[in-house]
């Protein structure tokens, strides 16, 4: 097979018909899909952080309070 | 497809426009009508079929909207960020589904070529039987410079490449055209 194929003076698609193919919203849903659950997954990972820290506070005050 | 043609109130509003869509997703709806007719021609030269075209077109503004974040104004029209992720993802899409790749041949583009070879008596269809012996980044630049006549400085922001560099690379590409034209024609009178 030949690595390339040759158009010659090919039929160019025209302005109505490209702005047919054209839909924003799609590509937004689209994106959404993919990057929103990297940013929710980013804010949970904070969350955890701070509820492991209020976690570990409390669990050294505790330790601390039975020890006395 | 100029992309260098503005004047510095349009690239000042377009900064903003691109400031607007880091923050709101929802923004980038004003770069995707600027930019959506000229991306597609770009693909469609090189995929050649409608649908492949709207699957290529759409994941080069799935990545620019997500990685708009990124961009860093250097100089360059965004334009030629869009079309740096455009000629990736056609040379990604060759690769995953090994279909064959397009070039787009018009008169025009090969007037343009003819002027640098004028000695050569080139014509479409031998200038379409030597393209085969060419390697894929030669016949990038043969789109980039002849077929879709974008200027040096054009060439070099697509590319990532400097201008001299462009320079040197068109020069040995011309000198390799000569000789495989100067080959065929031997080949085709014999």
């Amino acid at each position: 097979m030949n690595k390339y194929k040759v158009n010659i003076n090919p039929e160019i698609p025209s302005k109505e018909k490209i702005n047919q193919s054209k839909d924003f919203d799609k590509l937004l849903n689209n994106h959404n899909k993919m990057y929103k659950p990297y940013e929710v997954r980013k804010k949970m990972h904070k969350k955890r952080n701070y509820i492991m820290l209020i976690v570990s506070v409390v669990a050294v005050g505790l330790a601390l309070f039975f020890s006395a | 497809m100029s992309i260098y043609h503005k004047s510095n109130i349009e690239i000042n509003n377009e900064l903003k426009d691109i400031e607007k869509a880091r923050d709101n997703p929802r923004a980038f709806s004003v770069l995707y009508e600027r930019y959506y007719h000229d991306i597609y021609l770009f693909v469609f030269r090189r995929v050649g079929s409608e649908s492949n075209t709207q699957d290529v077109v759409s994941q080069v503004f799935i990545k620019a909207m997500t990685n708009i974040v990124k961009y860093e104004f250097r100089g360059l029209p965004f334009s030629s960020w869009l079309f740096r992720i455009a000629s990736n993802e056609v040379n990604l899409f060759f690769r995953k589904s090994s279909k064959q790749r397009h070039v787009s041949l018009d008169n025009a583009g090969v007037d343009r070529l003819k002027q640098e070879t004028t000695d050569l008596g080139l014509d479409t269809y031998l200038l379409a039987s030597i393209l085969e012996r060419l390697k894929e980044k030669e016949v990038e630049l043969l789109e980039l410079r002849y077929f879709e006549g974008l200027s040096i400085k054009e060439v070099a922001a697509i590319l990532e490449i400097s201008e001299s560099n462009v320079k040197v690379k068109t020069f040995r590409l011309l000198d390799k055209v000569r000789k495989l034209v100067l080959k065929e024609g031997i080949g085709n009178n014999e």
